[in-house]
Parts: structure tokens; C-alpha cells; sequence
């Protein structure tokens, strides 16, 4: 009984078949448009997934606490003498300062990171070169080393500050996004080229989970003094930060919502073509299979096995398709809609993590798409007499 | 026909297969040494970027919302009234301000 049952379905997977080979070119069309239509989406659900994951380590393995000031009502520079006073708070296990900005590296825009001795020589398994040890030594972003053949021993200034000599000892290796565009310096260097004595953008405060809670109660308190300088400062903590980089990477911004609207749009193409929308060939054939006594669920089945073998080969061929193209071609041309100011052909290594949800995504969308119309169909064209349907 | 809807059949096959060993190759990937080099650059940066951008272009708050929470590029004085900068659009992440610190207010 139950292997008379397996033969039945695999025969109607056959039959399915035969029909997909029998319409060929509408079934190339139907593969091709939804190809077309998913391989955006997967490129798009790949990049963010690979940003989102760099993100979530930028966020785990940063600092627990960020502590800057309230400047006009954004964040401002912090003085330095702050940190002695916050690395002896109960709980705190290290507190160090940090310095970004932003110059310009001949027409490039970069970022400026100025961190202590101890955090430059964390890097070291990632440089190409030495680490910087006097002052004016800096670690040059493989992007910046690569376009403007910056090597090891070449002396600049940057028309910010001209008088400040950077000598470059050091190329990073490639490693996230944000590690691409970036010159790395010891935080008295960053300060000496921003022109600011003692101050710096952020001050970290390290502590345990366990810890945390208090050190986050300790930092309220101080801001409650009213009157002194601790009532200026901001504080953001680990979790407010994580709390953001969900909403950030949500679906409901960016370019998910154009792509799921052009993506539906051209799949009414596919809708009309799939649901036989002005073959009369379909009608016909149901007719025959209806009048050799097939049953409704058995057309229902061979439609539903056409679309499911049309979809598979779709969503591997636009999975596979922008595997290629972020990995081999590193996003060339595409790369620009989904990650802001990178350009036709990317000097930054695009990020772009595969998962199996992303498959099944597409696999429900393109089944969602296919199957209301041919199904729809094809169900009520099952209950029309086989005499009309074939005349 | 038999024969080519085989055909047909095993070519699906084969591309379900070679999906499916691309995703899992790539996920172990990034399990790898790939993370473990992110880790050290974050380790020692104190944790740097968060946005779909690679510099800071316009401001910081898509680049990391950390240096920056406050999206200022809305208020700088541009006549029409919209936004210059690069990175608000064709991305796939967006860092928008976030109101903070509103139990400060106190009714009189």
C-alpha cells in the first residue's frame, strides 16, 4: 500500500517533469524572471547579515561603557581627567581613552583612531610591518595602503594639520569594513593632529556582566551632581548599543522595503506566466488528464511539484549567482546600493554571510509567488467538464 | 522523455547540493579566522563601526552610533530642507537618533 503510494507521487514528480520539458521555454522564462527577482534580495540579506555580524563582535568585544560629553546636544570630546577618577569606580576593571575623527587622506575620506600604547600593541597580529612606537608612527587601512601605495617608511602630512609628519610604519590587514579606511595612532598623536590638549572623543570603561549594573548605577549618580562637570556627560552602555543595532539592521528600513516592492512587481510577470494567464494549451491538458480520470488533488500535486522544481532551481541559481559575484567580483557594481559611497568597483571588502534562512526566505517567497496563481488555476480549472475545457 | 526528465531531475539535485555546501562552507568561514581577526581589531579599537558605510562621510552616526547618537545633518541649514548626506539612503542598515535621557524632564 504504502509503496503503491510512493510510486504514485513519483510518477506524478515525472509527470511534472515531462511538463516542464514539454514547455520549455516557459519554464526558462518563469526560472529566469524569479532568478532575477531574488538575486537582489539574497545580495541584500547577504551584506547586511555580514555587516551585522561584524557589528554584533564591534559590539561584544567593545567596551562595556562609553563615556563622552553633551556638546550642544550632540557628543563632544572629554577630558582626560576624568579617567582617573572613573577607573576607580567599584566594578570597573579598565578604563582607557580613545580619540576618532575624520581627515581627509589626499581625496579620501578616512577615519583617525587614537588609542593607547597598550591597545596598539593588541594589533600586532594583524600588521603587515611594525607597530608604532615613537611618536608619529601610524598603521595605515589596507584600503588607504593599497590606493595610494603607502608602504612602510613613507613619510605625510594631511592638509588638516600640515605640520603634523606622519611616518607610516605598518599596514593593517583586512579585517571588517570599518578597519578598511582607517589610520591608527597613538592617542597623543591624534590629539597633537586634531589640535586638542587633554581631551579625548570617548573614554572606555571595561567590567564584568556581573558588574555592570553597578557601574551603570556609580555613572548615574555621578551625573546627578549638579553644578560640576560630571552633570555634561553622556554615557552609552553595552546593551542601549545592542538595543540599536537590532532596529539598525531591521527590516523595515533601507533598501529592503524597494527591494521587496520591485521584487513583487516583477513578480507578477512570473505570476501571470506561471498561473498559464493566456495558454489555452493548459486548459486543454487539464481537460485530458481530468478525462483519463485523474483526480483534482493529483493535478493539484503534479502543479504544485512543477513550481516546487521551478523555485529550487531559482532560489540555488540566485544564491549561487550572488555567492559569485560578492565573493569572486567583491560586489563590483552592485556592492553601491547596499553599502553607501563605496563606488562601481569596491576597494573595501564587502561583507556578505550566507545562511540557510536566507534560502528558505527565497524559497517561500518564490513558492508564495508561483503557487497562488498556477495553483488558484489550476484548481478551478479542475472542476470545469473535461469536454469544455478540451474544445 | 523519461530519460531527459531524469536528467532534468538530477541537474535540480546537484543545484540544491552545491547551494546547500557553498552556504555551510561559507558559514564555517565565518566562524573561523575571519571573526577571530575582527575580534582583535575591535579588542583594540574599543569596538569601531556599526553601519553599512565605510567611512564616516557625512557624520558618524551610520558609521557608529556610538561617537555619534545624534543625527546633526538633518539640522545644518541646507535651503530646501533635506538631508545631504550619502549615507541615509541605499544601505542596509540605518542608525536613526534615538531620544534619550527623557526622565531628565521634570513637569514644574
Amino acid at each position: 500500500m504504502e509503496h503503491s503510494k510512493a510510486l504514485k507521487h513519483r510518477n506524478l514528480l515525472f509527470a511534472a517533469l515531462a511538463d516542464l520539458l514539454r514547455r520549455r521555454v516557459r519554464s526558462m522564462v518563469v526560472t529566469l524572471c524569479l532568478t532575477a527577482i531574488l538575486f537582489p534580495l539574497v545580495t541584500a540579506l547577504a551584506i547586511s547579515e555580514g555587516l551585522r555580524f561584524q557589528a554584533e563582535i564591534a559590539v561584544r568585544t567593545g567596551a562595556d561603557f562609553f563615556v563622552s560629553t553633551d556638546q550642544y546636544g550632540g557628543s563632544g570630546a572629554i577630558s582626560t581627567a576624568f579617567l582617573e577618577e572613573l577607573s576607580a569606580l567599584q566594578g570597573v576593571s579598565r578604563a582607557r581613552a580613545r580619540v576618532i575623527g575624520r581627515t581627509y587622506f589626499a581625496n579620501r575620506l578616512v577615519a583617525v583612531v587614537g588609542i593607547d600604547k597598550e591597545s596598539l600593541f593588541a594589533l600586532k597580529p594583524l600588521v603587515q610591518g611594525t607597530l608604532p612606537n615613537a611618536r608619529g608612527e601610524v598603521l595605515v587601512g589596507p584600503s588607504i595602503a593599497e590606493e595610494f601605495a603607502v608602504e612602510p617608511g613613507i613619510r605625510f602630512t594631511l592638509a588638516l594639520n600640515n605640520r603634523k609628519v606622519f611616518k607610516s610604519v605598518g599596514t593593517l590587514s583586512p579585517t571588517c569594513l570599518w578597519g578598511s579606511d582607517v589610520l591608527i595612532m597613538h592617542l597623543e598623536d591624534a590629539n597633537e593632529f586634531f589640535r586638542i590638549k587633554g581631551d579625548a572623543s570617548q573614554l572606555l570603561l571595561y567590567t564584568s556582566p556581573k558588574d555592570a549594573p553597578v557601574v551603570k548605577r556609580s555613572l548615574s549618580d555621578l551625573r546627578k551632581l549638579k553644578g560640576t562637570a560630571w552633570s555634561q556627560v553622556q554615557i552609552k552602555d553595552r546593551a542601549h548599543i545592542g538595543e540599536r543595532l537590532g532596529s539598525g539592521y531591521g527590516y523595515k528600513k533601507g533598501i529592503f522595503i524597494v527591494l521587496f516592492v520591485v521584487g513583487t512587481a516583477l513578480a507578477i510577470s512570473a505570476f501571470l506566466v506561471t498561473s498559464g494567464f493566456g495558454l489555452k494549451e493548459l486548459d486543454k491538458e487539464i481537460g485530458v488528464l481530468r478525462a483519463v480520470g485523474w483526480r483534482t488533488w493529483e493535478v493539484l500535486e503534479k502543479v504544485v511539484m512543477e513550481n516546487l522544481l521551478i523555485c529550487l532551481t531559482s532560489v540555488s541559481l540566485s544564491v549561487l549567482l550572488s555567492m559569485l559575484w560578492m565573493k569572486g567580483l567583491n560586489g563590483i557594481l552592485i556592492a553601491q546600493f547596499y553599502v553607501a559611497e563605496v563606488g562601481l568597483i569596491p576597494d573595501v571588502d564587502i561583507p556578505s554571510r550566507y545562511l540557510p534562512s536566507h534560502a528558505l526566505c527565497c524559497l517561500l517567497f518564490a513558492l508564495g509567488v508561483t503557487l497562488i496563481g498556477s495553483l488558484f488555476s489550476a484548481w478551478q480549472k479542475a472542476y470545469v467538464p473535461p469536454s469544455e475545457l478540451m474544445r | 522523455m523519461e530519460k531527459h526528465s531524469r536528467i532534468v531531475l538530477l541537474f535540480v539535485i546537484f543545484l540544491v547540493a552545491i547551494t546547500t555546501a557553498a552556504i555551510a562552507l561559507d558559514m564555517h568561514a565565518w566562524r573561523g579566522h575571519k571573526a577571530e581577526d575582527i575580534r582583535v581589531f575591535q579588542r583594540a579599537t574599543g569596538g569601531l563601526g556599526m553601519g553599512a558605510i565605510a567611512t564616516p562621510i557625512w557624520q558618524f552616526i551610520n558609521y557608529d552610533a556610538r561617537i555619534l547618537s545624534v543625527d546633526d545633518s538633518i539640522t545644518w541649514p541646507i535651503p530646501g530642507g533635506y538631508s545631504y548626506g550619502p549615507d541615509r539612503t541605499g544601505t542596509v542598515s540605518y542608525f536613526e537618533e534615538v531620544p534619550e535621557d527623557q526622565w531628565n524632564i521634570r513637569k514644574p
